[in-house]
């Protein structure tokens, strides 16, 4: 019976099917057609992606609405319903067949046209790898597009479905239907945008709340079937009356949770950066990208409790604390669907991911690629934040909706990167280096928000590393510039601090190890990585050094085999993270001003420092460990562990 | 003591306002060919469609074979085979691809019956169905109901606007293949000469209300006319007890009764008839005066 019935069914439906096939076998070549009259060149990503569109918000749900309308309505205007429901078959499963096929007609529709757009793209682009394309595709946008077009078509279906239950020909259930259904798609994309919930859940959450609208609409149009009398009399009517109530009634029911969820999904194949520590120490803010490089998230992640959490859905990086650290601000380049558009989004969120709201919107930013042109930083008075892209220094505030916009075009700061705000919160600090390898032209400055004046800290014509402002919450006061002058690279490099304030540099040594540079909070020590020492055969050497900058005093703390990566003091500037060049068998540290250096377990690296004698550390996975993140109590030596199985990989 | 194998009990159908069928109770024995008359819209439909759970009832209960009509509809259909006044098959498909498709539905699809019955009827397996004339559609339809052996088989006056011939196959067939193997049949239909021919009992519904229920010989027993020559004057009044209507002629009176006795020729010649003739009813003819003589419920 089963089988007669999908057969039976589907021969009703067939012709629906093949009009739809062929449709979306014409639909590039209309698209072709119209771009040649308003003489606009295609190119085969546009092609595709206008393909793909017109698809999604016509091709499909049309078809959909069609092969819904006809599920009931079409026996009713031919009178078979009769025969079919005098044989011996519940109701339930005469609909259920009905509805089944009706779906897999739209399924076989949308796999049909998705064929052609893979065979479109192919062709307009010969010399494409199919594979990759089709895998950058299934990867990057496939499982957003596919719910959220399949979940559009779906509603057209249920819609029509329910009015096919109420009217006896098909073509008015299919354009009640049509208008029902977007209405009921405007109410829900209304919801969603009032409540702006864009980098809070995904687009396939979108698209199962209108998976789950769709059957709440189909249920309704089930309970008149099963009640009505063949789309007449009073049972009819009184079918129809709880129908309606239950649609009413389920809309909210639907469309709220799904706007509010939040999701505590386990991420297990997915890439960590960003690894932001709040000024308290008490949590980490970090991204934490999915299928790596394509969907960041960001995630919460508390030091002394469990229940690590996902604060915000796809396509949210970039997490930075504000100094009281109640604050988190970070960038999503997302529209209100969900789906990444051409422009970035500055939002800000409390730690615990509630008061979340957009403070900046429309940075421009062609492509993923340039979203990490944009940077942020949070002033130190917490209320302001800065963002640019090097072109002009957009300026927001946390509880105003005034904005400001400096360009920066006719200063010397454009191209470059913002280090930071001045300790004082009236200037902004920038890098840039510009010119070619390896006499580059390496410029650091700051630009008056007051006067919209810039000041050269720093201009010579050298290479430097990225230069770093040394540990303080509280806005720059020295930066470390890591300049290479030498032919040797393993020879190290300058290392310079520039004082933000007056403009003065002081050289600290002349072969330090790139980015070993810390200072502590009183700003009168700094330690440092001499990579020069000794020359010896066999392997690399490397000295951590202390510098007393109020004395010009400089002592050698330790002797170290192989490079040293990075340094960092403790809050209360007694001990020193060293960590090493990446060698199993060279063991990052913790250094004690006072006397004494213990080595961190093999295999733990260490990321910085929660608070004073507690440093945050992480577990790089291999075939015996999962990646974990733990605490390390720098006395005893022993570590924690916070959370385990977090990710694959950990970046600093 | 007969079984019942359909049981209406003080089914109510209402569609809105207007009452269909109100407080109908019937019993139909099994074995029987049963025929349920009355006029349109006396609530013949409404009751079968009731019967197969295609409407539910306001009030009351039905049963087939011991299913109930609304909790058991689907094993209840099973085992009922029903042909509609109208039936609409699937234009498109073919006499064959119907009745595959129908079989489909039925466990106790007898294949060997089908054959029997396509050749016998002269059916065009391959033909589609928007292709059949009227009368082979309704060929269709019999082989359709009757393919499953059902044990009740219920049509809906089936063989209206059917000619001559085809109706007459159509009974023939029904009687051989349901009856003959001791199956019930219920059947309405406005044709009452060819209920007189097959039927066992019949029912007359009128306005919704059960008028007549009754053993058709019985009925045509009770039904009698009496045709009074009188060669004076006809009297005012006639000592003849369930007299239904009497007509006066010149020299005759035409009286027709209900619960006829033999005595009753007797007792008009007592009262001046020079001669009494007694005449039988046909079945259309008690159904006249039935209807008419019925009480209308507004």
């Amino acid at each position: 019976m089963l089988k007669a019935l999908l057969w039976k069914e589907w021969r009703e439906q067939r012709p629906i099917a093949l009009t739809g096939l062929f449709l979306a076998g014409l639909l590039p070549l209309f698209i072709m057609g119209g771009a040649s009259i308003m003489t606009y060149t295609l190119d085969s990503s546009t092609l595709f992606d206008a393909y793909l569109i017109l698809l999604a918000i016509l091709l499909w749900p049309l078809f959909a609405a069609a092969a819904g309308a006809s599920t009931v309505a079409g026996e009713v205007g031919e009178g078979t319903l009769g025969f079919l429901l005098s044989r011996p078959v519940s109701r339930f499963r005469a609909w259920a067949i009905k509805v089944l096929v009706g779906t897999g007609t739209v399924l076989l529709i949308m796999t049909g046209s998705l064929g052609v757009a893979l065979l479109l793209r192919r062709f307009a682009a010969p010399s494409a790898d199919l594979a990759a394309m089709l895998d950058s595709f299934l990867s990057n946008r496939a499982a957003f597009f596919a719910t959220l077009a399949f979940g559009m078509a779906f509603l057209f279906l249920s819609w029509s479905v329910f009015f096919s239950t109420l009217v006896s020909r098909p073509l008015t259930a299919a354009a009640a239907g049509i208008l029902a259904a977007s209405a009921c798609l405007l109410g829900s994309l209304l919801v969603w945008w009032h409540l702006d919930p864009a980098p809070w859940v995904e687009p396939l959450w979108l698209g199962a709340q209108l998976l789950f609208l769709g059957a709440l609409i189909l249920g309704a149009s089930l309970l008149i079937f099963a009640r009505g009398e063949l789309l007449r009399g009073q049972a009819l009517r009184r079918a129809v009356l709880p129908a309606a109530a239950l649609i009413v009634a389920g809309f909210p029911g639907v469309t709220l949770p799904f706007a509010y969820a939040k999701s505590v999904l386990q991420s297990t194949r997915a890439a960590l950066t960003d690894v932001e520590i709040s000024p308290r120490g008490d949590r980490v803010a970090t991204t934490v990208w999915i299928d790596y490089p394509r969907t960041p998230q960001v995630w919460m992640i508390p030091i002394d409790r469990g229940g690590r959490r996902r604060l915000r859905g796809n396509l949210a990086f970039g997490p930075i604390f504000s100094p009281n650290g109640e604050w988190v601000a970070y960038f999503s380049p997302r529209n209100f669907l969900g789906f990444p558009i051409g422009s970035l989004d500055l939002r800000v969120m409390r730690w615990d991911g509630s008061a979340d709201r957009a403070i900046l919107s429309g940075l421009p930013s062609e492509g993923a690629s340039l979203w990490y042109f944009w940077t942020a930083a949070f002033a130190p008075d917490g209320e302001r934040v800065a963002v640019t892209d090097g072109e002009k220094i957009l300026l927001a505030r946390l509880n105003s909706p005034d904005r400001e916009t400096y360009s920066l075009e006719s200063t010397p700061f454009r191209g470059g990167r913002m280090l930071g705000w001045s300790e004082d919160g009236g200037e902004l600090l920038f890098y840039g280096r510009f010119g070619p390898l390896p006499k580059e032209h390496t410029l650091i400055g700051a630009w008056n928000l007051n006067t919209r004046k810039t000041r050269i800290l720093f201009d010579r014509f050298i290479s430097t590393a990225l230069p770093r402002g040394l540990e303080n919450p509280r806005g720059m006061r020295r930066i470390a510039v890591f300049t290479k002058e030498a032919e040797d690279p393993h020879s190290g490099c300058e290392l310079e601090l520039v004082d933000a304030r007056t403009g003065t540099t002081e050289n600290i040594s002349p072969h330090a190890c790139r980015f070993a540079a810390s200072l502590d909070q009183g700003e009168r020590l700094v330690a440092y990585a001499d990579c020069s020492t000794p020359p010896g055969p066999g392997r690399r050497h490397s000295q951590v050094h202390l510098r007393d900058l109020e004395r010009g005093v400089d002592t050698v703390l330790s002797d170290l085999e192989g490079t040293t990566f990075s340094i960092k003091f403790s809050p209360d500037g007694d001990q020193l993270l060293v960590r090493r060049a990446s060698r199993a068998d060279l063991p990052d540290l913790v250094m004690d001003l006072r006397g004494g250096t213990q080595p961190i377990e093999a295999g733990w690296r260490p990321l910085g420092w929660l608070r004073t004698r507690v440093a945050l550390v992480a577990r790089v996975p291999d075939a015996a460990h999962q990646a974990t993140l733990g605490t390390l109590d720098t006395r005893s030596g022993k570590i924690s562990i916070i959370h385990s199985g977090l990710a694959p990989k950990i970046f600093e | 003591m007969t079984q019942s194998v359909i049981v209406m009990e003080r089914f109510t159908k209402h569609y809105g306002d207007r009452t269909a069928v109100e407080e109908l109770s019937l019993q139909v024995p099994a074995g029987s060919v049963f025929g349920f008359l009355g006029q349109n819209g006396a609530g013949k439909t409404t009751t079968i469609r009731a019967l197969l759970n295609l409407i539910r009832p306001t009030s009351g209960r039905l049963s087939v074979v011991g299913l109930d009509s609304v909790s058991d509809s689907v094993a209840l259909r099973r085992r009922v085979g029903y042909l509609p006044e109208q039936p609409e098959y699937y234009p498109w498909m073919s006499v064959d691809e119907i009745l595959r498709f129908n079989a489909s539905f039925y466990p106790s699809w007898d294949r060997d019956l089908e054959k029997r019955l396509v050749d016998q009827l002269g059916l065009p397996r391959e033909r589609k169905l928007r292709e059949l004339s009227r009368g082979m559609q309704a060929k269709v339809g019999l082989v359709l109901s009757l393919g499953s052996r059902p044990d009740v088989l219920i049509l809906d006056d089936p063989t209206s606007g059917l000619d001559a011939v085809v109706r007459r196959e159509f009974l023939e067939a029904m009687i051989a293949n349901v009856h003959a193997e001791g199956g019930t049949v219920f059947f309405s239909t406005q044709l009452l000469h060819e209920v007189e021919r097959v039927a066992d009992e019949v029912a007359v519904l009128h306005e919704g209300r059960l008028r007549l229920r009754s053993n058709l010989e019985e009925l045509k027993a009770t039904y009698k006319r009496l045709r009074a020559v009188y060669p004076d004057q006809i009297p005012e009044s006639f000592p003849v007890p369930g007299l239904v209507r009497a007509e006066r002629n010149a020299h005759y009176a035409l009286l027709t009764v209900e619960g006829f006795t033999p005595d009753l020729p007797a007792r008009l010649a007592e009262n001046g008839a020079a001669a009494v003739e007694v005449l039988d009813l046909s079945l259309e003819e008690i159904f006249i005066e039935v209807v008419k003589g019925a009480p209308t419920h507004a």
